[in-house]
């Protein structure tokens, strides 16, 4: 399915959802649909679409799942993504961090680490890049994040994003729903896939919050891979195999 | 005939460039932002809009009005209860107004209060559009509209070309209208703000036209979307 097939059931706020319309049961609703809490018992509420994007219908383990994809730049903490997140600051307890600029901060426990004892505390400084998963989210609280799995307490690939010795590493700034087809939706947007097959060999960690760090081990080779990814964005999908065979033969084969 | 360009400004969250016959505004939106302390509300989120004008020092308190009447409209769109203890920002900058030659207060009394009226509708159209760009929840659409009445006829201010003949109006009232959108028809008056003499019978011929102005011009604005949405996802086409 293509998008803009797909624009035809636009949803702008204030429009009625084909869902409201149809009198469809909705177990969950997804980001960009919003139930109303006039009454209570959350019943005879209104559901609004709240932004402008795409309609979207899926049903999984039986219940039927509604939402609006809509592409933005400012992410809001949601439990369970993976993020990018820049240590800020450091007290007792835990590490502040930032997932967007001037958004409010999220913090990061010293206890949310694989092997964390009392003495045993992760030495970060500020500015250091950490990849990790958001915990919880309380509307009251900063959200909390973990590099850890905290079921088995592994490190899953969790961690500081360092540059090891003679790499070279870059952190490229993306909308959100770019990020987001690019971590979770590789057989459908296999444009990472693609990259690799035309022998560009490189590290790469996608937070959801818009951020890619890209790690390799030349200077030319992390400026091509960068401007791959930033040149694809903007970018329709059939050109993305020219824009990569371009990008290479400028930054690296001449 | 208005233009609007949507995602101008790059590093911000969402920015629209609106020109019309008459004048241009340029604005932006930021947030969910982390406010300062004496922005915090307990339960929802508050909005901070910032005019400037298109010369000199601002906002003066002729901007500090127009600021205050976009506030109360944004209160009432922007979903406020889903971001407590944040902050909104809209920022807007007047680029072209149609009185800004030097000495064109002079002959036309009017000047004074179109002026304001013609810069506020814009932003009012322009932030709609910045908005939705920023992916800040709303609870519905809006429109704006300028309206003059003269003796014998009603103009649609942002459709007057020429700055001669929009002085030559001898306009009787003015009257700023913003009307809420749900399901494509005009449904519910966010802000009127009329200013001259009229009577009950103008008023109501005012909001009759305005319906009819919000309905087209609504048409535009979700062309516009579209457009936005599908070059939003154009790496997935």
């Amino acid at each position: 399915m293509s998008v803009s097939e797909n624009t035809k059931n636009l949803i702008v706020p204030g429009d009625l959802l084909t869902c409201a319309k149809e009198n469809q049961t909705i177990d969950i609703l997804g980001q960009g649909i919003y139930l109303s809490f006039e009454n209570h018992l959350y019943n005879s509420n209104k559901i609004y679409p709240t932004n402008v994007g795409i309609e979207n219908y899926t049903t999984k383990n039986n219940k039927n799942i509604a939402n609006i994809d809509y592409n933005s730049k400012r992410y809001i903490p949601q439990q369970g993504d993976y993020v990018i997140a820049t240590v800020t600051n450091n007290y007792a307890t835990h590490f502040v961090c930032t997932l967007n600029n001037f958004s409010s901060t999220v913090n990061l426990p010293y206890a949310n680490f694989p092997q964390a004892t009392k003495k045993n505390r992760p030495k970060y400084e500020n500015g250091d890049l950490v990849y990790c998963r958001v915990k919880v989210v309380d509307s009251d609280l900063p959200a909390e994040l973990e590099c850890m799995d905290s079921e088995t307490g592994n490190k899953e690939g969790f961690g500081l994003l360092e540059a090891e010795k003679g790499k070279h590493t870059a952190i490229l700034n993306c909308s959100l729903a770019y990020c987001r087809e690019l971590l979770f939706n590789d057989k459908g947007f296999p444009l990472l896939s693609d990259m690799v097959k035309k022998n560009l060999s490189f590290e790469v960690a996608i937070g959801i919050n818009g951020s890619i760090w890209i790690s390799t081990g030349s200077l030319l080779e992390t400026l091509c891979v960068y401007k791959i990814l930033s040149k694809c964005e903007k970018a329709e999908r059939n050109l993305h195999a020219q824009i990569i065979e371009d990008t290479i033969k400028e930054y690296i084969k001449e | 005939m208005t233009n609007l360009k949507y995602s101008v400004l790059p590093n911000l969250d969402g920015s629209c460039e609106l020109s019309t016959s008459n004048s241009k505004v340029i604005t932006a939106v930021s947030g969910p932002l982390e406010p300062k302390q004496r922005h915090r509300l307990p339960l929802q989120s508050a909005i901070e809009v910032v005019i400037k004008p298109s010369f000199g020092m601002g906002p003066t308190p002729r901007e500090v009005l127009m600021q205050d009447k976009l506030a109360t409209v944004l209160q009432a769109v922007i979903v406020t209860e889903l971001y407590p203890r944040k902050l909104v920002q809209v920022n807007a900058q007047i680029l072209e107004s149609p009185f800004d030659e030097f000495g064109s207060m002079m002959g036309n009394s009017f000047n004074e209060i179109l002026s304001p009226m013609i810069d506020l509708n814009s932003c009012f159209n322009s932030s709609f559009i910045s908005l939705c760009d920023s992916a800040i929840a709303l609870k519905s659409s809006f429109v704006s509209t300028l309206l003059g009445v003269t003796e014998d006829k009603l103009i649609n201010i942002a459709e007057v070309s020429d700055l001669d003949l929009l002085r030559s109006f001898n306009f009787k009232s003015l009257h700023h209208i913003v009307l809420e959108v749900e399901e494509n028809k005009p449904t519910n008056v966010l802000l009127l703000d009329s200013q001259g003499d009229f009577n009950d019978d103008d008023l109501v011929n005012v909001l009759d036209n305005a319906q009819k102005i919000t309905q087209k011009e609504f048409q535009n604005i979700r062309n516009i979307l579209k457009d936005k949405v599908s070059q939003d996802f154009i790496w997935k086409a």
